[in-house]
């Protein structure tokens, strides 16, 4: 017992060492006795129409076990030795004998139906014989030396343990998403062409899609944003909500101060609805290798300098960034959200999250570009930080917004 | 650092290609009783340990404990371009990024020199207890390589019935059942056709002929394998090797599932 076995399924190993050593002591025994009853049965069964022939000949034939410990409580008697232990298990045989038991239990239960047409079961095919050894289904055991079996993929992130087909299947799929993009069926990718805001010919092209769009469209862009949710560990939106309106007061559009649209001349808002969210998706041959969730959004906060949060001397080495970010406590008006954000990881560095908020900023509202000014992140990760300060061209001064 | 000289490649070579089917990476643990090996199939399954004592070296050097992680796809590769005979040289500094292969030609004065990068693999080496097997058979490896090979055409798994009158290597498939039966048996002209059966009770278990026919890859390296049995734990197929190194595989049992 020192080296320990682990199996996929839940059940220990001794549990299965005392079903088998049941198993093998009474097998010859039953074999034995089944000879004896075979031989008799068979010459009964063609003449005889009593109550219990038919019906032992009947299921005796295919299924000889069972047969057995039906008849055995009367036959044991005389046929076996006094020594055999057949007579004990055969009146009550189901809880110690899974197998057996299971065999049994349908015999009893078809014994009642077939008798009324026990006639008629000279022309009936006998089942095939059930082969004991085939229902033992062998199941691979594996070695465990107390190692640790968990593995966190150092590329995706993903938690999982190897030695589980199921659990490496699943690694394998979301590895290839996360690095590779996210597969898109092939009349998908040709069909999301005619949403097409920007082409960058062989570099591939950003497509929308929007509350308008059929569902088609829309449940592969949830399927999407769930990557990417899993990835940056954000939380997941529902499709009412991502799918929905936003009404917006019509001046705020126009100011941009939120203290100017309450005194608005009527002195009443005018409202309207706007979607709330557009899904961008950058899409090359049959991959979609980028995507930006936007959202309307009416006030942002401005992000401070890092050092006047922090009291100033510890400078984060180069290079290395924290994602923690501080933001004023000041709202100012914004218009453009930028929800999610997300490149597969083998496509980074290669300015797509950039073409992706540039037609973010140009596509979402009809009609205008937004400036840069209007646009706001939600908090970002480390990396959504760097491409922050990367699109608008400085450290700070840019905007947040809370979801 | 690592300095270890191998007369012949050909043992090198061998290991590898016994192992490489079985894991992808592994790490040979290097200090200075020999270099060790040990490493588990993706599955969980089987379990490879090798051993190489410093004697089976000469010269063996090695200051420090070294890991050496490498990419058993790649060894083969650069084993390739050794041939059986040559003389092999491992060479690693004490926190190495790559792993020296010299091979040297014992007729010619070619001298060919290759570097494996390492990486880094995070693998415990853990101890397998010392067993009392409750069977142990020796009998020559390619018997045990025909009988795998030959079960191996007729079904996926085998069971090894050990009883005192013999060792019966049984399996049963769509086609059919076959069977082969071993007595004990003693070639006093070729004493590497001995059968030795070392029974203390009886064993029968039922293993995946897959891996088996994995493991027979290693008859090259020793004319006789040893398997031992018992019912609580996994099966050990042994090829030993000169100076006490061995080339072990360990194999979880196959179990009836009665639901």
């Amino acid at each position: 017992m020192s080296l320990r076995f682990k199996k996929k399924a839940i059940k220990t190993y001794s549990r299965q060492r005392i079903h088998s050593v049941h198993n093998e002591e009474p097998a010859p025994k039953r074999r034995r006795v089944n000879s004896d009853i075979q031989s008799t049965t068979t010459y009964e069964l063609p003449k005889s129409g009593s109550p219990r022939n038919p019906k032992v000949s009947v299921i005796a034939l295919p299924r000889s076990k069972e047969s057995v410990a039906i008849f055995s409580e009367e036959v044991s008697n005389t046929s076996t030795p006094p020594s055999s232990p057949l007579s004990q298990p055969s009146p009550h045989p189901q809880p110690r004998r899974p197998i057996f038991s299971f065999l049994k239990r349908p015999a009893k239960a078809t014994a009642s139906t077939v008798k009324p047409f026990a006639e008629r079961d000279h022309n009936v095919q006998p089942a095939p014989p059930p082969q004991p050894l085939k229902k033992k289904r062998l199941v691979q055991m594996q070695i465990d030396l107390g190692g640790d079996t968990r593995k966190s993929c150092r590329v995706c992130g993903m938690d999982y343990i190897p030695c589980n087909v199921e659990d490496a299947a699943l690694h394998r799929k979301f590895h290839a998403m996360n690095v590779g993009g996210i597969d898109l069926p092939r009349p998908f990718a040709e069909n999301i062409k005619k949403n097409k805001v920007w082409d960058g010919g062989d570099e591939g092209f950003i497509s929308v899609i929007a509350r308008k769009d059929t569902l088609a469209f829309r449940n592969k862009a949830t399927q999407v944003l769930d990557v990417i949710n899993t990835e940056i560990s954000a939380v997941t939106i529902e499709d009412d909500e991502l799918w929905g309106q936003i009404g917006v007061a019509e001046p705020s559009t126009k100011a941009t101060d939120k203290g100017k649209h309450v005194s608005t001349k009527n002195g009443k808002l005018r409202h309207s609805q706007c979607d709330r969210f557009k899904m961008y998706l950058y899409i090359r041959g049959q991959k979609c290798i980028g995507a930006c969730l936007a959202e309307r959004i009416l006030e942002a906060y401005s992000v401070l300098e890092r050092d006047d949060a922090s009291n100033g001397n510890v400078l984060p080495p180069a290079g290395s960034r924290s994602s923690s970010i501080s933001a004023s406590k000041t709202a100012e008006g914004a218009l453009l959200g930028i929800s999610r954000i997300w490149t597969s990881k083998s496509h980074r560095q290669n300015g797509i999250a950039t073409a992706l908020l540039d037609s973010a900023t140009s596509d979402f509202l009809y009609g205008m570009t937004i400036p840069k000014e209007m646009v706001a992140f939600s908090q970002p990760t480390e990396s959504g930080g760097q491409l922050a300060r990367r699109w608008f061209g400085r450290q700070a001064g840019w905007h947040v917004y809370t979801d | 650092m690592l300095e270890a000289r191998l007369e012949q490649a050909n043992l090198l070579k061998k290991v590898v290609d016994a192992i490489k089917d079985l894991v992808q990476d592994c790490n040979f643990d290097c200090n200075d009783s020999g270099i060790a090996l040990q490493a588990m199939d993706n599955s969980h399954v089987a379990l490879v340990s090798m051993m190489l004592k410093s004697e089976s070296f000469s010269p063996f050097r090695c200051d420090r404990n070294i890991a050496l992680g490498i990419n058993l796809t790649s060894l083969t590769k650069v084993l390739r371009c050794a041939q059986n005979e040559d003389i092999l040289t491992l060479k690693a500094e004490d926190a190495p990024d790559v792993v020296n292969l010299v091979f040297e030609s014992a007729e010619s004065d070619r001298l060919s020199e290759y570097d494996i990068k390492l990486m880094d693999i995070d693998q415990e080496h853990l101890g397998i207890p010392e067993t009392e097997y409750a069977a142990v058979i020796t009998m020559p490896s390619t018997e045990f390589q025909r009988i795998c090979r030959d079960l191996m055409a007729l079904s996926e798994s085998v069971s090894i019935e050990c009883t005192k009158e013999g060792v019966k290597f049984a399996c049963q498939g769509d086609i059919g059942s076959g069977s082969v039966t071993l007595r004990s048996h003693q070639n006093v002209e070729k004493p590497d056709l001995n059968v030795e059966i070392d029974l203390t009770e009886p064993v029968s278990l039922t293993f995946s002929l897959k891996y088996l026919v994995n493991f027979c890859k290693a008859s090259g390296l020793s004319s006789q394998v040893k398997l031992c049995l018992s019912n609580e734990v996994p099966l050990l197929v042994e090829y030993a090797l000169s100076n006490n190194s061995y080339l072990r595989f360990y194999l979880a049992p196959k179990i009836g599932d009665e639901e």
